[in-house]
């Protein structure tokens, strides 16, 4: 029980990176804005889920709907930082969508925590991440450590690298012993709160909004 | 459920796959960018000397065919003014050779920046009208030899050529003190070299090649990059220099307009 609450804790440090994307979102660039949507919206999560493991002892509609809407504002982001194509990003949606029909409404239902999608997912955005790390090592960017959109990508990197791991695992659920699964979730506690400090650094690290002066003005 | 071994057999070889793809597209997309950076970075420097050599074109024209004829006019206007006294022919005399000292550095100043002789009569005897004049300056000797027939290459490629030739010549008169040049001209297995190696006082290659900013080296490693060819240097401090350059066959497209 106690180890359950110490984990539903932790969870909430993404209200760090939310609280300060209240402070940041008026003078933030239009392309961080589905980076600051989706933190607000995993925080809403993480009180619906909350709510939903006190009422329903079951929190896998709203993960399942989560992890969909998760994908799309992280597409949004790099269609925003022009890592994907406006035609790339309508066919990585579209890909992920029929993804998430097959897991969640054919193959399983919205019931269960289904890791198809997770796996796809994961791994579609570790790929967007690694093409912009790459993108902006060759930009010649000065004081990478302080840059939002490096820290954002390595924060991607971490927790879906393992996140496709950690769902492949559970594809192949009957294979190891339930201590076994207790652990990897742990660890995905854990690489979930240094994730969650990295976005709350990244939000520090925000640029500010270009300012335009009209000279006729 | 498997045994304890196996689990950790499969775990391992799960994670390691899936660590393997990730490290797999990492490497593509790195290698993508480092192709696609290298591109922009060669379209760059080709914009910059492209404008740089229509630039210059624009300036020999300005030069030749504006200042150049109103000088031309002012000359005509001097020597057909009628003497006065003997001082006043002794000055338009003088005038008039200055008026002509000018023109010529004009016409000098007008063909440095754009070499009509190239485009019109090709590399060989450009090369070769360089070097005449200026193994008559008497202040050095250079030696030319060409065993092939006028070079193929592109229109827009001889310009470099010509260029690089020129800044190597010219880095060894200012910088190397060289008082004899020897340029061949040769074509081995489908590839132009051209071996220019003089008598001046040389240079650690290393060192120059750490430090190229403001050097001509800088301009020449360029236009050896636009032709795609390979420039070897070899060189030592009192040894002098030997330049190597190798410019491959895909260049050879139309024969220069004569």
């Amino acid at each position: 029980m106690h180890t359950y609450l110490l984990t539903d804790l932790f969870s909430y440090s993404i209200a760090i990176a939310g609280v300060m994307a209240l402070f940041k979102f008026k003078n933030s660039p239009s392309e961080f804005r589905p980076f600051i949507l989706l933190i607000w919206f995993g925080l809403l999560n993480e009180v619906i889920s909350t709510v939903m493991d006190y009422v329903v002892v079951c929190n896998a509609v709203n993960s399942n709907i989560y992890v969909l809407a998760e994908y799309f504002f992280i597409l949004w982001f790099f269609k925003n930082m022009e890592t994907a194509s406006v035609k790339a990003f309508y066919i990585m949606l579209a890909a992920g969508m029929m993804v998430w029909c097959l897991d969640n409404l054919v193959l399983h239902t919205l019931q269960t925590t289904n890791s198809l999608f997770r796996i796809f997912s994961g791994l579609v955005i570790v790929f967007l991440s690694v093409e912009y790390l790459n993108l902006l090592f060759f930009s010649r960017v000065h004081h990478l450590a302080c840059n939002s959109g490096f820290l954002i990508c390595t924060a991607f990197i971490i927790f879906f690298s393992y996140k496709a791991v950690f769902e492949v695992y559970f594809v192949l659920r009957h294979f190891w012993s339930d201590a076994f699964y207790i652990n990897i979730f742990h660890v995905l506690v854990y690489v979930n709160i240094f994730t969650n400090l990295i976005f709350a650094f990244a939000m520090l690290c925000l640029p500010k909004k270009n300012k335009f002066i009209l000279v006729y003005s | 459920m498997l045994t304890e071994e196996k689990q950790i057999y499969i775990g391992l070889l799960l994670t390691a796959i899936i660590l393997a793809v990730i490290l797999f597209f990492f490497l593509l997309s790195f290698i993508k960018q480092f192709r696609l950076n290298r591109r922009l970075q060669h379209e760059k420097m080709l914009a910059e000397i492209v404008a740089l050599e229509n630039e210059r074109k624009r300036m020999a024209a300005d030069l030749h065919d504006e200042i150049g004829a109103v000088i031309s006019g002012i000359k005509f206007l001097i020597s057909s003014a009628k003497y006065g006294t003997p001082a006043a022919q002794r000055n338009i005399e003088t005038a008039v050779k200055h008026i002509d000292a000018l023109l010529s550095r004009i016409r000098e100043i007008s063909y440095n920046l754009d070499p009509v002789i190239l485009h019109r009569k090709g590399l060989l005897i450009a090369l070769t009208e360089l070097f005449e004049d200026l193994n008559n300056t008497g202040k050095i000797k250079i030696l030319f030899n060409y065993q092939i027939d006028e070079p193929a290459l592109r229109h827009d490629k001889l310009i470099h050529l010509y260029r690089i030739i020129r800044e190597i010549i010219n880095n060894s008169m200012k910088h190397a003190g060289a008082s004899y040049i020897n340029i061949a001209l040769k074509e081995v297995k489908n590839k132009y070299e051209i071996h220019i190696s003089d008598d001046g006082i040389g240079f650690d290659v290393r060192t120059v090649h750490k430090n190229l900013q403001g050097t001509g080296l800088r301009n020449i490693l360029s236009r050896v990059e636009i032709l795609k060819a390979t420039l070897q240097i070899e060189s030592e401090p009192g040894a002098g220099v030997k330049y190597i350059l190798k410019i491959p066959s895909f260049f050879y497209e139309e024969k220069p307009h004569h």
